[in-house]
C-alpha cells in the first residue's frame, strides 16, 4: 500500500521540499550576508586582538625594536607576586563595592519620586539625566575645583556648616570617595532612565485597586512598585558593576590614580605597564588576568539573576532591557 | 516604522558611513602621515605650550621666513608621558617624525631601544653642530654607549624665585638682589623672615607632583649622596641617610617649621607666589614668561647651598631624530639643517627662562645682559640629572615614584624614613622587573 502513492505526487512533493530546502538556504545565505560586516569588525577589532593579547602575553615583547623572546608562562608567574598589581585590583573592586550601592538606590529612589510624587516630572527627569550626557573631561574639572580646599564649594559648605576642611583629593582616605562621589553624580542619570522607563510599564490600574483597599502611598510603593522592579534591578546592578569595574577615566584625569597611588584601578596599571614601562608583554598578562576576572564575576552575577528569577517567575531581566531599548 | 522603510534606512546609512569611512582613510593617507612632502620637508613633533610654545612658534616663523628651502610641519603634543608614549609608538610602527624635542633624562630609556638614529659627527658640522660649541656635561648627556643621539638646546635648572618687594621687606636683599643664602640654618630662616613679611607663608612649591623628586635630587646631592643607581643601572647604590636627610629637610618646611603650604598642585604653587602669599618660590626657570606677562616685581637665584655644596636639579630640552627605516639621505640632511637653524634662534629660547645651550648665542651680549637669566647662569654649571634608567626621565615613572613617597611625609601622612623606605622599595621593584630596553 505504501508503494502504491503516485510516483508524480510523490515526485512533486520532493521537489516541493526541494524549493522549501532551496528557499531556506538562500535566506541563510542572506541572513548571513547581513551579519557578515558586523562578524568582521568583531572578529578584527574584538577577537584578534584578545588572541594577540594572549600571545604576545607568552612574550616579554616591549613597545621599542629590541629583541622579543619566549618568556612561557613568565609574565604570568610575575603578576602573581606583584602587589602594585593587586593593589590596583583591589581599587577597582573597591570602587565597584563603594560606587554600585548609591548608584542603583539612588537611582531607584530618585525614580519613584519622580514618577509618584514631584510635579513638572519633565524638569526634574531632564536634571537628573543632564549630567549623564557630559564629558568625563568637564565634569572632572568641575569637581576638580569643587573639591579644592581653601576655596572650593564642597569645603566651602561643610566650613559654613561648622565642620572641619577636607582635603579630598590630597588625602589617601579621602581621594577614592571622592572619585565617588563625582561618579554618582556623573552616571546616575542611566540608571535613572532604566528605572522610569521600568515605572512606566506598571499598570496603573494596580494603584487603582491598592487605593480602593486603602493602601497608603508607602504600601503601594512596598507591595507593587518595589516587588514589580525586581527584574530591572537585578538588570541595573549587573550592568552597574560591569560598568563600574571597568573605571579608569575619572580617575586617571581627576587623580592620575593618586594621591600615592591610592586610588590606581587595575585598567590604569595595565596601560602605564604597556605605554610608560614599555612592556606591552607583560602589560598583555596583566590585561587577560582581568579580563577573565570581569568574566568571572559577570557569571556569577548571571547566576545570581537565574536564581532570583526562579524564584520570583519572573521575566527575563534582559528582555526587559531590549524592551526599554 | 514598516521593515522596508527601516531596510532602506539602515543600507543609506551604512553607504554613507562607508564613504566616510573612505574618505576618511584618504584624508589620513594624505595629510596624516608624517612622510607627506619631499626631502625639504621636516615634521617636527614637540611638547611645548604655553610660553615656551609660544617662543617656539617665534622661532619656528623666523626660520620660515629666512627662506631655507625647508618647510617645517610642526604638530605641538601634550607634555609628559603621554608625548613620550606617542613618540615611542610612533618610531616602533615606523612613522615617526624626521625630528622631535626631547628631554635629555629620557635618553636611557629610549636610545637602548634603537628608537633615535645616532647622529654622525660630520653630519652635525655640516650644519654648524659641533661640540665645541656646548657646554661639555650638556653635550655628554646627549650621548649614549659612545654615540650622539641628542643635540641639546637647552640647560632648565630649578631655582629660587623671589618677590623683590617682599624680600626688601624681610630685608634679604644685598643691594638690589638677594644676598646669598647659605646653610640649613640660614635658607630657612630666610623663608621665615618672608613668612613674617608676607603675613601668611613663607616659600611655595608643588607639592602634589614632580617637583618634589627635582627638590629631592639637588638636596640629595648637595650632601654629596651616592648615586641612586650603580654605573650599569642594576643596583640601587642610594645612601639612604642622605636621602632621608632630604625628605627630613623638606618635611621641616612643610611640617616642622611650617614655612611652605603642604598641599599645593602646580597652578597653586605659581599662583601663591604671583599672589605674594608667600615671598618665594622653588620652581624651573620656565615660569619666567607668565611672571613677565603678570608684570610682576620678581627675580631668581640658583638654588642654594642648604645641605652642603650648590647643586641644583636639570634637565635638558634637545632635538631628536627617530628611527626610520625609510627615511632618505636628503631629508636626514634637511632634518639637521633645521636643528641647527634652531640652535641659532635659541636667544629667543633664552627669553623663556631656559639657559641656551649653544655657546655661540650665550655668548651674545645681548644675552649676557638679560634679566633675570644672567643671575642664575651659574645653575647650568652646578646641575645635576635624573638618573639614566629606562623607567627614569622627564615625567617617568621613577618621577611619579618619588613623589609619591615623598609626598606623604611633607603631608604628614607618613615620615622621612617611611618615604625614603617607600621609594627604595619602589625603586627594587623597577629594577626587579626585566627591562623593556635590553
Amino acid at each position: 500500500m505504501a508503494t502504491a502513492q503516485p510516483a508524480s505526487v510523490s515526485a512533486g512533493a520532493r521537489a516541493r521540499t526541494r524549493d522549501a530546502r532551496r528557499r531556506r538556504e538562500k535566506r541563510a545565505r542572506a541572513g548571513w550576508a547581513m551579519v557578515s560586516p558586523f562578524f568582521l569588525v568583531y572578529l578584527l577589532f574584538l577577537l584578534w586582538p584578545v588572541v594577540g593579547a594572549l600571545w604576545s602575553s607568552l612574550f616579554d615583547e616591549s613597545l621599542g625594536a629590541a629583541s622579543t623572546t619566549w618568556r612561557g608562562l613568565g609574565n604570568y608567574g610575575e603578576l602573581l607576586g606583584d602587589n602594585d598589581f593587586w593593589t590596583a585590583m583591589w581599587h577597582t573592586l573597591l570602587f565597584t563595592l563603594l560606587s554600585t550601592p548609591p548608584l542603583v538606590l539612588l537611582a531607584l529612589g530618585l525614580a519613584i519620586l519622580v514618577t509618584r510624587a514631584l510635579p513638572a516630572q519633565w524638569l526634574f527627569r531632564l536634571a537628573f539625566f543632564a549630567p549623564y550626557v557630559l564629558p568625563v573631561s568637564v565634569v572632572v574639572l568641575l569637581f576638580n575645583w569643587m573639591f579644592q580646599p581653601g576655596f572650593g564649594l564642597i569645603n566651602g559648605y561643610l566650613t559654613k556648616l561648622g565642620m572641619a576642611e577636607v582635603n579630598w583629593l590630597g588625602d589617601e582616605g579621602t581621594a577614592m570617595i571622592a572619585v565617588v562621589l563625582l561618579t554618582v553624580w556623573w552616571t546616575l542619570g542611566f540608571n535613572f532612565v532604566l528605572y522610569i522607563a521600568a515605572l512606566q510599564d506598571i499598570s496603573k490600574e494596580l494603584y487603582e485597586a491598592a487605593a480602593m483597599d486603602g493602601a497608603t502611598a508607602w504600601q503601594q510603593v512596598r507591595s507593587i512598585t518595589i516587588p514589580l522592579l525586581v527584574p530591572t534591578t537585578v538588570l541595573v546592578i549587573v550592568l552597574q558593576v560591569i560598568a563600574s569595574l571597568k573605571v579608569f577615566d575619572q580617575i586617571y584625569l581627576l587623580l592620575q590614580g593618586g594621591p600615592n597611588f591610592s586610588t590606581r584601578p587595575a585598567v590604569q596599571y595595565v596601560f602605564e605597564s604597556a605605554f610608560t614601562q614599555y612592556r606591552v608583554g607583560y602589560a598583555s598578562a596583566l590585561s587577560i588576568v582581568f579580563f577573565v576576572a570581569i568574566v568571572l564575576v559577570s557569571l556569577l552575577m548571571f547566576a545570581a539573576v537565574r536564581r532570583i528569577q526562579r524564584s520570583q517567575g519572573t521575566a527575563a531581566p534582559v528582555a526587559t532591557a531590549e524592551e526599554i531599548r | 516604522m514598516s521593515s522596508s522603510e527601516s531596510g532602506v534606512t539602515r543600507r543609506r546609512f551604512l553607504g554613507g558611513a562607508a564613504a566616510l569611512g573612505a574618505g576618511g582613510a584618504l584624508a589620513v593617507t594624505t595629510l596624516g602621515s608624517p612622510w607627506a612632502g619631499g626631502d625639504r620637508t621636516v615634521s617636527f613633533w614637540h611638547l611645548f605650550s604655553g610660553g615656551d610654545g609660544e617662543r617656539l612658534s617665534a622661532m619656528l616663523d623666523d626660520y620660515a621666513a629666512a627662506d631655507t628651502g625647508i618647510v617645517v610641519e610642526p604638530l605641538t603634543l601634550t607634555w609628559g608621558p603621554p608625548y613620550y608614549t606617542k613618540l615611542a609608538l610612533a618610531s616602533a610602527g615606523n612613522r615617526p617624525p624626521d625630528v622631535a624635542a626631547f628631554h635629555a633624562s629620557r635618553l636611557g630609556a629610549y636610545a637602548p631601544q634603537g628608537l633615535l638614529t645616532p647622529l654622525e659627527p660630520e653630519l652635525l658640522a655640516r650644519h654648524g653642530i659641533t661640540e665645541d660649541r656646548f657646554l661639555p656635561e650638556v653635550w655628554q648627556r646627549g650621548r649614549f654607549e659612545g654615540r650622539q643621539y641628542l643635540v641639546p638646546l637647552d640647560t632648565h635648572p630649578l631655582v629660587l624665585y623671589y618677590d623683590t618687594e617682599l624680600a626688601r621687606k624681610a630685608d634679604l636683599l644685598d643691594g638690589d638682589q638677594l644676598r646669598t643664602l647659605s646653610g640649613a640654618d640660614d635658607v630657612p630662616g630666610a623663608f621665615a623672615a618672608m613668612k613674617e613679611a608676607t603675613g601668611q607663608s613663607g616659600v611655595s612649591f608643588e607639592v602634589r607632583g614632580v617637583m618634589l623628586w627635582r627638590i629631592w635630587l639637588s638636596l640629595y646631592n648637595q650632601l654629596g649622596g651616592a648615586p641612586i643607581f650603580s654605573e650599569d643601572g642594576q643596583e640601587l647604590t642610594m645612601d639612604d641617610a642622605a636621602a632621608e636627610e632630604s625628605v627630613a629637610f623638606m618635611t621641616e618646611l612643610t611640617q616642622g617649621r611650617q614655612l611652605a603650604p603642604a598641599d599645593l598642585d602646580y597652578p597653586a604653587s605659581v599662583a601663591f607666589f604671583q599672589n605674594g602669599t608667600t615671598g618665594f618660590m622653588i620652581n624651573g626657570a620656565w615660569e619666567v614668561p607668565t611672571l613677565e606677562a603678570a608684570k610682576m616685581k620678581y627675580d631668581i637665584a640658583p638654588i642654594p647651598n642648604i645641605l652642603g655644596r650648590e647643586q641644583n636639579w636639570a634637565d635638558s630640552h634637545a632635538f631628536c631624530i627617530p628611527t626610520a627605516d625609510t627615511r632618505s639621505d636628503e631629508r636626514l640632511e634637511s632634518a639637521v639643517a633645521f636643528i641647527g637653524g634652531m640652535l641659532e634662534r635659541s636667544f629667543t629660547w633664552a627669553e623663556g627662562g631656559h639657559v641656551p645651550a649653544f655657546q655661540p648665542v650665550i655668548q651674545e651680549p645681548r644675552c649676557k645682559e638679560l634679566e633675570p637669566q644672567s643671575h642664575y647662569v651659574s645653575a647650568a654649571e652646578n646641575a645635576v640629572y635624573g638618573p639614566s634608567v629606562w623607567f627614569g626621565g622627564a615625567g617617568s615613572e621613577l618621577e611619579n615614584e618619588a613623589y609619591a613617597a615623598f609626598q606623604g611625609s611633607l603631608t604628614g601622612a607618613s615620615d622621612p624614613r617611611g618615604a625614603v623606605r617607600q621609594f627604595r622599595r619602589a625603586m627594587a621593584d623597577f629594577l626587579a622587573k626585566p627591562s623593556p630596553v635590553v
